[in-house]
């Protein structure tokens, strides 16, 4: 009863005061923890958003204002601050102004991001000129990970990891023959070349039953669903950005093909918002298998818990932005409070370690890969349901997919989990990043 | 003739001597049940802990899969269970988030309390007075007074609370924060917050030594047990079990000497020596899968996993440090405490 006659600033003190003498002097432990979240988000007071992107760093700021409440809780307890502070950033040019004014003026130690094109490719750079660290968390593409910033880590999966992940899920089961739809770019070339290369490497008996090169938002894909028809194959991978994928998918199934088609899950593609547009186009053909970082039905290791509460907090599915910002926010705490530093260059050192582990909500600890800073982590496969509708309410969002595997699995007793996890994307000898 | 009768009368008196130790045995002999929580099945499996046959399984809601039966903990004359129930509606209580009680001698519930809500684990106090409730989604620890049936207190924990415990001597209580990594120290007389500090990653479990000078923290992925001073309430020595261990609950022996871990991601139990914070010894062979849950029987002479995967449960023996026995329990076991009939 005595709690209640305090203040709850003043009962937390004294438990952080604790906790202070509790580690120890052998540290000074760090008092405020700020990050900043740049990303594209509503600006504006209606509820429609103007891009495919912005629902995406919508979820991304939702799920780091959770963080930065639920966090934030902890890190009061224990005498310290954290604060999120999140910037909204259309384009790329506004970005870079976002992350320099978040740096110079809210002085963060990290940024969160990577939402829509060029956005990664600027915060990165950001990052590395003042040194301060950066969670990508919104680009897959392997010429990041390339690039090799040392401040740069990467929590959204990378291209690598979700072909893996699509590879091993179909072939397991008997989708041996795959025809490929990708661009005309040097970004899509690399895509269909990763994809060759699982299937060679990893995956006896599966072959390529043909490709199709395609131009970016090429209006009629007649003569590319053709040349499936008569391919043979067992399964359709589209390497097309999201609006492409739902254009292709629209014509595919009006021309009554069969074949189950899957697609590169970039994180526009991988939102509720997009299942429902999904449906809309291919209300037959999308009722199939995509691989995600997140999903809003998983429901153990504490994701359940987790799912439960940012959709009591937020009245929304927590779609894998959402959940990606989330646990970059916590991995930063983290990394600032048992690393016992704000200074970002010994972060990076403490991310870097191998024994560095975190929770992630997916039952198994997560590290980063020292040769590429690309978080290990397991995927999912969703099927979406072939009787969703597009809908507001929570429940039937959350009715438009549905977990149905896990990969690697990481129940499999007497392996190692790094080995496990390393599964899945591009070891230390197939990347080209060398830290210096 | 004379001998003979004398012989007689003698082994008569020998026999009656002996039928009535035999009995007096069999009066003195405790008779234990085993209670293990079944978390996707929403009851209760009641294991004869003597025949190893389960007698009983007992409901705790009727919406099995929605709401679930998770932590358990025993009165300290081992009369009365407390079970954990929760639904899934964070942050907001209902009828569904509460504690119930359970009769070891009938097997009845006797008893519900509301203690906040989402309750993920119980503790009794050693004199059974108090109750202690972790809740989860509020990320609160709440007190629970069993005489006035009222809260005594509620106080703000890490995030995902779960683990809870009270010391010995009644005057601490320690609760896991699952997300923050975090152990929240009470003053259960004084109730008063005493403080906050780190353990390892996704701490599930505590437990006290017998003797209150130490106590145990599992974290799940961190793969490790936190020797805690309870003087200072500090971390002091950290046991590794290895990444992949997922270690969830812990026990010990009646005498404290041995410290089982329940592994549930390798289906292992790991025996720590807490005299050297030693492994020495892992339970592999036959064990169920995604051991949870461990108990260890007051006589220390067995230990029983809540096996979550296998819809089991693995009864060691504590001498040879061997499974004896496995036996079917309802759906996803999560937990296991021993209740004393007599």
């Amino acid at each position: 009863m005595a709690l209640r006659r305090l203040n709850r600033r003043q009962v937390l003190a004294l438990g952080g005061t604790a906790l202070l003498g509790s580690l120890g002097a052998r540290a000074q432990t760090p008092k405020s923890i700020r990050i900043g979240l740049v990303v594209p988000t509503r600006t504006g007071p209606g509820q429609v958003v103007s891009s495919m992107y912005e629902a995406v760093g919508e979820a991304a700021r939702m799920g780091a204002i959770l963080a930065g409440d639920e966090i934030g809780q902890n890190a009061e307890l224990m005498g310290r601050e954290l604060k999120v502070f999140p910037a909204s950033a259309p384009t790329a040019e506004a970005a870079t102004r976002a992350a320099e004014r978040l740096i110079a003026t809210e002085k963060v130690l990290a940024l969160v991001g990577g939402v829509g094109p060029g956005q990664a490719e600027a915060l990165a750079k950001v990052a590395e000129g003042r040194k301060v660290l950066f969670f990508n968390i919104g680009d897959p593409r392997t010429t990041l990970r390339d690039a090799c910033n040392r401040y740069t880590f990467h929590v959204e999966a990378s291209a690598a990891m979700y072909l893996d992940a699509l590879a091993d899920w179909f072939v397991r089961s008997s989708f041996r023959r795959w025809f490929f739809i990708y661009p005309k770019t040097p970004e899509g070339q690399g895509l269909y070349q990763r994809m060759i290369k699982a299937l060679t490497l990893r995956h006896w008996g599966a072959k390529e039953a043909g490709k199709a090169l395609v131009a970016a938002s090429q209006p009629d894909y007649s003569r590319e669903i053709q040349s499936i028809r008569a391919s043979g194959a067992d399964v359709v991978l589209l390497l097309l950005n999201a609006e492409d994928q739902l254009a292709f998918l629209g014509q595919y199934e009006s021309l009554g093909l069969s074949v189950p088609v899957t697609a590169f899950p970039d994180p526009v593609s991988q939102t509720r918002d997009y299942y429902s547009a999904l449906r809309l186009a291919a209300p037959k053909t999308s009722a199939g298998y995509r691989a995600t970082p997140w999903e809003a039905t998983l429901d153990a290791y504490g994701a359940r818990e987790l799912n439960a509460r940012f959709s009591e907090h937020w009245g929304q599915v927590m779609d894998p932005s959402a959940w990606a910002a989330y646990e970059s926010v916590k991995m930063l705490f983290e990394a600032a409070s048992f690393g016992q530093t704000l200074e970002p260059s010994k972060l990076v050192a403490y991310l870097e370690k191998p024994q560095t582990v975190f929770d992630v909500h997916k039952g198994i600890g997560v590290s980063f890969r020292p040769w590429d800073h690309q978080l290990r982590q397991t995927l999912y496969l969703v099927k979406l349901s072939a009787q969703a509708q597009a809908s507001v309410e929570l429940s039937k969002r959350r009715a438009m997919a549905s977990l149905v595997g896990e990969l690697p699995a990481i129940y499999r007793p007497g392996t190692d989990p790094i080995e496990r996890l390393d599964q899945l994307g591009d070891l230390r000898g197939d990347s080209r990043c060398r830290f210096k | 003739m004379k001998g003979l009768k004398r012989g007689l009368i003698l082994a008569g008196a020998i026999a009656i001597l002996a039928l009535s130790s035999v009995s007096l045995v069999q009066q003195k002999s405790p008779i234990y049940r085993a209670y293990v929580s079944n978390e996707y099945g929403a009851n209760i499996t009641v294991i004869d802990v003597s025949t190893e046959a389960v007698i009983g399984t007992i409901p705790v809601a009727g919406r099995p899969g929605e709401v679930r039966p998770r932590g358990m903990a025993v009165s300290p004359d081992g009369k009365t269970i407390y079970v954990a129930v929760s639904d899934f509606l964070p942050k907001i209580e209902t009828p569904e988030d509460k504690i119930v009680a359970i009769d070891v001698a009938s097997n009845k519930v006797i008893a519900e309390y509301r203690i906040g809500s989402n309750p993920e684990r119980v503790a009794v106090s050693p004199d059974g007075s108090q109750l202690w409730a972790s809740n989860e989604n509020a990320a609160r620890g709440t007190g629970f007074d069993l005489k006035t049936k009222q809260i005594l207190d509620s106080f703000p924990t890490g995030v995902e609370p779960e683990g809870v415990a009270v010391s010995p001597d009644g005057r601490f209580v320690y609760i896991t924060g699952e997300t923050s990594h975090t152990v929240t120290v009470v003053d259960a007389k004084a109730l008063k917050l005493v403080k906050h500090f780190l353990v390892g990653n996704r701490p599930r479990h505590v437990v006290f030594a017998p003797d209150g000078s130490r106590a145990y923290i599992s974290a799940e992925i961190g793969g490790t047990v936190s020797v805690v001073d309870t003087a200072q309430h500090r971390v002091i020595e950290t046991i590794p079990l290895g990444l992949d261990s997922r270690i969830v609950e812990l026990a010990l022996s009646p005498d404290g000497k041995r410290l089982f871990a329940a592994g549930g991601g390798t289906n292992t139990i790991y025996v720590i020596d807490t005299a050297t914070n030693k492994l020495i010894k892992t339970v592999k062979e036959r064990m169920g899968r995604r051991p949870w849950g461990v108990a260890v029987t007051p006589d220390g002479k067995k230990i029983y996993t809540a096996d979550g995967l296998s819809d089991s449960v693995s009864v060691i023996d504590a001498a040879s440090l061997s499974v004896i026995k496995k036996i079917a329990a309802g759906r996803g076991p999560h937990s296991v405490v021993i209740g004393v009939v007599r």
